[in-house]
């Protein structure tokens, strides 16, 4: 066997953990926290790697679209939530997206506060029970809320002892922020599908618009993919006009709803947005 | 009773909405305080606008210590009522505010 032979088998491995470090570095975390992970993945060959960056779908579906687009291309985040969801694997944790806190690093705990612009907020705020002493990953207590309930493929929040069809429809929780809780207010993803076909999802849409409730959603087009906030419907002839804010390009449009059911290139992002992918679905929580 | 006109505004939920919160973000305001003014506002519901657009007022004026934009932003609105109807317009604003503010902000995070 030649010398090169000899070395490849540990090329993957080491070409793979820089790209991982060289993409954490590029997400922006602190020195220490890229340290801690550059130590804790060192020995991991090729596979165990890939496996230990690469979110599991347990993680994924405790979040939300951009969350998840976010965990994909960061892997020290995909790996904290991998973490943290085996170490609830390893207590027989149940799995409870919405009591899920955000699992940060080190320091990136007061930088997450300070990007935000938000006050700190003391358990009482969050509508919690005082997180146990046992560290970051310690989950605060939470009365089940309907962000915890599987959805069916109705499209509504299934009620107690209705024979539940989660497995079926593309949808599931979201971590419920704190003044969407405060609000009584739940959200759930609701992903384009056979359960969730395109005029199911704007009749969704609409509903939660004319509530009051303004909605997530995640965009997409022949050439482009966006993630797009719905902040109200009209009612415009027989049908109703959507306004949609694209955060990232700063754009805010009205458009008929008919031709985002139709998939019509929308006033938007080049004109090249025209199907909805994804929703996240707001709904007012029986119990608030 | 119809709204005032301040309420009835195409963008009152649209590009009003959005201008509030690049306001509340640039004042340090976190959507959980919007989201307790928006119940404060919506416990005024049932009440005339001038007892309304008082209590409201009074709220702000207390509250401009600890959040000046959020109160500034409250005067505004207050300064607004004048029919029945407002009221719960308002309190449905702040609420969508809050939403809008949460979604915003959690995006940027990522």
């Amino acid at each position: 066997m030649s010398a090169r032979g000899v070395t490849e088998p540990e090329l993957p491995a080491e070409r793979l953990r820089a790209e991982v470090l060289t993409r954490a570095r590029a997400a922006g975390h602190p020195p220490e926290s890229l340290r801690a992970f550059a130590e804790a993945v060192a020995h991991l060959d090729e596979a165990a790697l890939w496996q230990a960056v690469t979110l599991v779908p347990r993680a994924a579906a405790a979040l939300d679209i951009s969350g998840r687009l976010a965990a994909e291309l960061d892997p020290l985040t995909a790996w904290s939530l991998n973490r943290a969801h085996a170490d609830e694997d390893a207590l027989g944790l149940p799995t409870r997206g919405s009591a899920r806190p955000r699992i940060l690093v080190g320091a990136e705990e007061d930088r997450e506060l300070s990007l935000t612009g938000a006050k700190r907020l003391s358990a009482r705020d969050l509508g919690e029970s005082p997180a146990p002493p046992s560290g970051r990953h310690a989950r605060p207590a939470q009365a089940p809320s309907l962000a915890d309930a599987p959805t069916g493929p109705s499209g509504r929040f299934a009620r107690p002892g209705e024979p539940l069809a989660a497995q079926q429809a593309p949808s599931s929780r979201h971590v419920a922020p704190p003044a969407a809780r405060l609000l009584g207010v739940a959200h759930r993803r609701v992903a384009a599908g056979p359960a969730f076909p395109t005029g199911r999802m704007m009749e969704l849409l609409v509903e939660a618009l004319l509530e009051g409730l303004p909605v997530e959603a995640q965009l997409s087009g022949p050439s482009a993919t966006g993630r797009g906030i719905f902040l109200q419907a009209r009612e415009a002839g027989s049908g109703h006009a959507l306004q949609l804010h694209v955060p990232a390009t700063g754009e805010t449009a009205w458009f008929n709803a008919q031709d985002l059911r139709d998939g019509a290139a929308l006033p938007i992002l080049g004109r090249r947005v025209c199907a909805l992918v994804e929703l996240l679905l707001p709904g007012r929580r029986e119990d608030a | 009773m119809q709204p005032s006109a301040p309420f009835r505004d195409r963008e009152f939920n649209g590009a009003t909405l959005l201008e509030e919160w690049a306001e509340l973000r640039a004042g340090q305001e976190s959507p959980l305080s919007v989201a307790h003014a928006a119940l404060e506002v919506r416990a005024l519901a049932a009440a005339p606008a001038v007892e309304a657009r008082a209590r409201l007022s009074q709220w702000a004026t207390a509250a401009r210590q600890h959040t000046p934009a959020l109160a500034a932003l409250m005067l505004r609105w207050a300064g607004r009522l004048r029919t029945a109807p407002d009221t719960a317009l308002l309190a449905g604003h702040l609420e969508r505010l809050a939403l809008l503010g949460e979604a915003l902000e959690n995006g940027r995070r990522k």
